[in-house]
């Protein structure tokens, strides 16, 4: 007869030891989440900068007689494209955090507001400037939405086409921190994700790329790149 | 945020590093070495080998057993032809009349199974010792006096050799004697606190009067060295594994007969632990009941809902996604390029994830490195492939494998309705 044993002693040092790598992997997952939270806080102040000096750019333009809108509208594009990078990866950051994070819920309000702040002065330069752009509003959510990734897959490649031509705000109609997320909502009606608006028409459901095509090159007064064989 | 996917996919993850971390730490404390002893005198031994139509191994099987560094005398050789339609008998009857110096019998029957095959094999045996080799296998020379030894040990009821892969040819092949030598490095260590679960069909060797006090083998079973070892370890038997001497077997070489064994096996583990379950988490069966027993019988479970589950969030899933995305686009991926690299930082990895992945190829490489080392098998060019193969795939082949088991278990079930 075999003398049956319980090794107690290895048992719990084996249990300590997983414990302590479960552990360190989630502490090394908080750590990094705190150093995300930083680089896109300075991030997100670089942003408030851009916006400001944006705005005085027009207002200063407004005020010459000679108007040289295009070089702004450039910039202008740029900050939306840099603003837009940095609200993926918060989103990115957001799903992958395994506490929730107070801190990045602020940081996406911050973004949610620049995104509205920089249409509505997209809004306000295209009158002053008369150029030839077109916006739309992407209202998605980042739960269960697959369509979502593939419309946010086909405005990416549109607007590496289109460049300033195409002005891209997107808002997370799930995000209920922000109140003004609502009151856009209501005002367009939002019922389902993605939905584009369009110049103030509203497209509901996923839009491929052919006909997000023939919508948008109507638009556009002059020859634009990309709307060659769109009638 | 924590979704029910990870929570499973990390519960598992925690199960099998325990798991390994545990087996670990009696690696450290307690080393793999084989006990030295000397055989002083010779026992009588029998070995049995069943055979059905194995007319292209069975001569093979026959000499390595002739060729055992053991007197001559204290040797018999008992093949049970098991209803074979081939050449088998024709061919053991010539070994017999080359070999009139030995001691050979044949045994015929009508094909009724490998357990009946052994019983008949071990009801005229006269050895004290009993060993049974598969028709497909072959043994060392010096694989009795190597285990024979560690029966001084009164409470040992068996001694099992290392079962390795006999010239592996296809990749199959090669990912099985990857999987052997890991096995066997832990068998090794199981043996340690008495916790062997399977003593399998090439050379283990048993004492005969503890098989015969315990009936001798089941006759109808898929796996009959799984159902013995767990009879003897129920009547708190020792197992001993051996890391000195080899017996060297002949794995499937296409995926459908792999498919086939594996299907035999799993279905028997479950089928023989569910026929003694009174043995799980019972503390009477020390470590064996606790940690091995719970183990080998929540594996394949565990395999299939955790391993599946991860390959199809983290594989599956994202390739499906990823190829709408980019059908959706024409697969003009330039932008989405483009776009990748122009914001990806060293902040977008996942360090956890990263973290716990990382860990796990650490145990693997460690446990490979152990297994090669102690197992004496060098590591050759073509066995790298299989070896990566071995740490990201087998996982996932597994719980292929145990899926095609319980949906035999559920059908099966449907039908008896």
């Amino acid at each position: 007869m075999v003398i049956r044993k319980i090794s107690k002693k290895i048992y719990l040092k084996a249990l300590i030891i997983t414990i302590f790598i479960f552990i360190l992997g989630l502490i090394l997952g908080i750590f990094l989440s705190g150093e995300r939270a930083k680089t896109i806080g300075e991030f997100s102040r670089v942003q408030k900068l851009d916006y400001d000096s944006i705005q005085l750019q027009f207002l200063y333009l407004g005020t010459l007689e000679e108007q040289n809108c295009l070089a702004v509208m450039k910039t202008l594009e740029e900050n939306i494209n840099t603003l837009n990078n940095v609200r993926v990866k918060l989103e990115d950051y957001i799903t992958q955090s395994v506490r929730d994070n107070s801190e990045f819920t602020l940081l996406k309000r911050e973004y949610v507001l620049a995104e509205i702040r920089y249409w509505l002065l997209a809004q306000r330069s295209k009158e002053l400037c008369d150029i030839d752009t077109v916006s739309i509003f992407y209202f998605y959510s980042n739960e269960d939405c697959q369509n979502c990734k593939i419309q946010g897959t086909i405005l990416t490649y549109l607007k590496d086409i289109f460049e300033e031509k195409l002005l891209v705000f997107s808002l997370d109609a799930d995000f209920d921190k922000e109140p003004i997320i609502d009151i856009l909502k209501s005002a367009y009606d939002i019922k389902e994700t993605p939905t584009l608006i369009v110049e103030n028409r509203k497209f509901e459901g996923l839009i491929t790329r052919d006909e997000l095509l023939g919508v948008i090159c109507p638009y556009y007064k002059t020859k634009v790149k990309g709307c060659e064989n769109v009638r | 945020m924590v979704t029910t996917s990870m929570i499973l996919v990390w519960s598992s993850y925690l199960f099998f590093l325990y798991l390994t971390v545990f087996w670990f730490l009696v690696f450290f404390e307690k080393g793999v070495k084989d006990k030295d002893g000397v055989l002083e005198k010779f026992p009588h031994v029998t070995v049995a080998v069943p055979a059905y139509n194995e007319e292209e191994n069975v001569k093979e099987t026959v000499d390595s057993i002739l060729n055992l560094d053991y007197p001559k005398d204290k040797l018999e050789l008992i093949v049970v032809n098991d209803g074979s339609k081939d050449r088998t008998e024709e061919i053991v009857r010539r070994i017999i009349n080359n070999k009139k110096d030995f001691d050979i019998k044949l045994l015929s029957q009508e094909n009724c199974g490998k357990g009946v095959a052994i019983n008949k094999a071990l009801s005229v045996a006269k050895g004290e010792f009993f060993a049974t080799l598969d028709a497909d296998s072959t043994i060392k020379e010096d694989a009795l006096r190597k285990i024979l030894p560690v029966f001084v040990d009164q409470e040992v009821a068996a001694v099992l050799p290392l079962m390795k892969v006999k010239n592996p040819k296809t990749i199959l092949q090669r990912l099985q004697r990857c999987e052997y030598l890991v096995n066997l490095f832990f068998k090794k260590l199981m043996s340690n606190l008495d916790c062997v679960h399977v003593a399998p069909g090439p050379f283990s060797t048993y004492r005969k009067s503890v098989i015969k006090k315990l009936g001798g083998f089941d006759r109808h079973n898929l796996t009959e060295d799984f159902e013995i070892t767990l009879r003897l370890q129920k009547y708190h038997y020792k197992i001993v594994q051996l890391l000195s001497t080899d017996v060297y077997t002949k794995p499937p070489k296409t995926f459908i007969q792999f498919y086939k064994q594996r299907n035999r096996w799993y279905k028997g583990t479950i089928f023989n632990i569910l026929r003694h379950k009174n043995m799980l988490f019972n503390t009477k069966y020390g470590d064996f009941g606790l940690i091995q027993l719970p183990r080998v019988f929540l594996e394949g479970f565990i395999v299939v809902f955790a391993i599946f589950i991860l390959f199809l969030k983290t594989a599956v899933e994202p390739l499906i996604d990823g190829f709408r995305e980019l059908l959706s686009i024409n697969f003009n991926i330039g932008s989405s390029i483009r776009n990748f690299t122009q914001t990806f930082s060293i902040l977008d990895i996942n360090i956890t994830n990263f973290f716990y992945t990382a860990v796990t190829f650490a145990i693997i490489i460690f446990l490979l490195r152990c297994a090669y080392k102690y197992t004496r098998e060098p590591v050759k060019k073509q066995d790298i492939l299989a070896m990566v193969i071995y740490m990201i795939f087998y996982p996932l082949l597994i719980s292929v494998l145990f899926l095609g088991v319980f949906w035999d278990i559920i059908v099966n079930k449907i039908q008896k309705w």
